[in-house]
């Protein structure tokens, strides 16, 4: 004990805090429980305080962001994206994540760090958020999908030949909507930059947009994807018959839609409706056909046709003569590697070792129709090669029909064939019109191939020859039986060619 | 340009993260109180204890 100090305040001092020193040696637990009791207090208000204003700040950040409108604005689509607003998955609920800690940072700063499990919360159901919208596009997209490959449903430009994935669509306000499957710009819908609505999905009804191909702009006025399509390239030498035999098939279609109720054959776009609108005038006996200009651009002319309740897009592809004599103008026909089906159409007059025999009365006769082309062997080269070339291998599933044209006028010669027959007609191909080595070529490289002997001339009642009609059933065979159906030709069981 | 704005889905998100934000915190301080009042019981029946035995015997 000490006891030095001299002055008058020191020794009250001493006086007092002597007995309170004593008792609070003698009690120094109560002591100890009473200066942490304070500090647990004090700790524990000031933590409270602190998580009741972290969480005030933070609520009050996302209150801007979620609730008041200060949400980031949505950036444009960039150069090759689609002209559709974002939809909240697709961009927007990461974008006011990012805001809404941006903005709790800039007041709390590193404090923020302990709003973690707030945040953590946040993000949790924005990724929850995010999981269900994705497994929505992704199962949508694969129903559409597989709802196309059920109706076998392939889509070819008709202008540019190239295979669809998707078609694109254009807006009434003239944006072009490339991409317009379910994605982050839409699930069910999207929303145009002009605020016009759309469907995502042709199951949903994208085919009442206005459909452009997504990889020439080119109107598609098919409404593609709705039906399957059959591309049929018709190819051989100049005046072969290839036109009049496009019109020609035409015709039996429409004919043989005609009685039928709820069928129809209908060109679609105004290529076709030039193209084949007067088939009913070209199939005269008297109308010569205008020889097809090698230098106007192909297009596919397309027919819609409707039985039983299915549809069918028909894209006849009838170029010029011409392209079919050399690598590089055959090899401009994209849609040679989307066919399955192909038409050879021959001139029989053309070839010398026809004409040679004939007499000079039928030569008189026939020589105003003969055409130009002595091989028709050479375009059937070019083509085979360009088909190999496009689908390699798949040659072997694609059919070939050997049209033989001109049957009206090889009728009652010495020349005709000797019935309607696919014996006698392979048989008369081979020895008589001498394309012997053209049909073995197209046996080793074709899955199927047949001859066939057309007269596209249409008869005096005005009806197509039942020869076309033959033609085109085989053409149609593999579609459902209502199509076969329209062209049923009776009179070709009688022996009639 | 006038972008969607969301409206429902921005709400609708933002009352669930708010909800959750109070549920959370309210969660966080009644047990903080919980844990400081059984903390402060601990202490004091120690303090009393301690100081029972701490006191001279004769006392
Ligand atoms: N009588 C008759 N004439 C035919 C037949 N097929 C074609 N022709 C005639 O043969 C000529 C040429 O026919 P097109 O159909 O224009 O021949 P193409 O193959 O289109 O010819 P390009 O367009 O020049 O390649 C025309 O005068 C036709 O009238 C047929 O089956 N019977
Ligand atoms: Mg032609
Ligand atoms: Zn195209
Ligand atoms: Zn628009």
């Amino acid at each position: 004990m000490r006891s030095e100090g001299c002055a008058l305040p020191a020794l009250l001092g001493g006086l007092v805090g002597l007995p309170v020193l004593v008792v609070a040696v003698l009690n120094w637990p109560i002591v100890v429980a009473v200066l942490l009791t304070v500090l647990l207090v004090a700790g524990i208000v000031a933590v409270t305080l602190g998580a009741l204003v972290l969480t005030w700040l933070y609520a009050r950040s996302v209150h801007a962001v979620l609730f008041a409108g200060g949400h980031p604005e949505e950036p444009s689509p960039g150069p090759g994206e689609d002209p559709a607003h974002r939809s909240y998955h697709g961009g927007p609920a990461w974008s006011d994540l990012r805001a809404v800690i941006g903005g709790t940072w800039r007041v709390s700063a590193p404090w923020t760090l302990l709003l973690a499990p707030h945040l953590a919360l946040y993000a949790g159901a924005v990724a929850v958020h995010q999981c269900a919208a994705w497994v929505c596009v992704g199962a949508l997209r694969a129903a559409d999908t597989a709802l196309l490959v059920v109706r076998r449903v392939r889509m070819v430009c008709p202008h540019c030949f190239r295979r669809l994935g998707y078609p694109a669509y254009a807006c009434e306000c003239g944006r072009c909507h490339t991409a317009i499957r379910p994605g982050r710009r839409g699930i069910w819908r999207r929303v145009c930059l002009c605020a016009a609505r759309m469907p995502t999905l042709l199951l949903f009804g994208t085919a009442d947009l206005h459909t452009v191909c997504p990889y020439c702009t080119h109107t598609l006025e098919h409404r593609p994807g709705e039906a399957p399509e059959l591309v049929l390239p018709l190819f051989g030498g100049a005046g072969a018959g290839k036109t009049r035999l496009v019109n020609g098939l035409y015709r039996a279609l429409e004919q043989g839609a005609e009685p039928v109720p709820d069928a129809y054959a209908d060109t679609v776009g105004e290529g076709a409706r030039q193209w084949l609108g007067e088939a009913r005038t070209v199939l005269r006996p008297s109308t010569r056909t205008v020889p097809t200009l090698p230098g106007h651009p192909v297009r596919g002319l397309t027919v819609r046709v409707g039985a039983g309740g299915s549809t069918l897009l028909l894209q006849l592809y009838d170029a010029a003569g011409e392209r079919f004599t050399r690598a590089s103008t055959v090899g401009e026909l994209g849609y040679l590697g989307q066919a399955t089906t192909f038409l050879l159409v021959v001139d029989p007059l053309g070839i010398d070792a026809v004409w040679r025999p004939l007499g000079p009365a039928e030569r008189g006769k026939l020589a105003p129709v003969r055409s130009r082309t002595r091989d028709p062997e050479l375009a059937y080269t070019q083509v085979l090669e360009e088909v190999e070339r496009r689908v390699g291998a798949a040659v072997r599933r694609a059919r070939l029909g050997v049209v033989v044209t001109r049957g009206d006028l090889l009728r009652d010669t010495s020349i005709a064939p000797e019935g309607p027959g696919q014996d006698a007609l392979v048989y008369w191909a081979e020895h008589t019109l001498g394309l012997g080595n053209l049909l073995r070529s197209a046996r080793a490289h074709f899955g199927r191939v047949r001859v066939f002997h057309t007269c596209a001339v249409s008869r005096p009642n005005g009806e197509v020859d039942p020869s076309v009609s033959h033609l085109l059933r085989w053409v149609l065979e593999g579609r459902p039986p209502a199509f076969g159906a329209l062209v049923e030709a009776p009179e070709l069981l009688d022996g009639a060619v | 340009m006038s972008a969607p704005q969301h409206r429902a889905q921005r709400r609708g998100l933002g009352a669930l993260v708010l909800a959750g934000s109070v549920v959370f915190t309210a969660a966080l301080l009644t047990a903080l109180l919980f844990q400081g009042w059984q903390a402060l019981a601990a202490l004091w029946d120690w303090a009393v204890a301690t100081n029972r035995g701490a006191l001279p015997e004769h006392l």
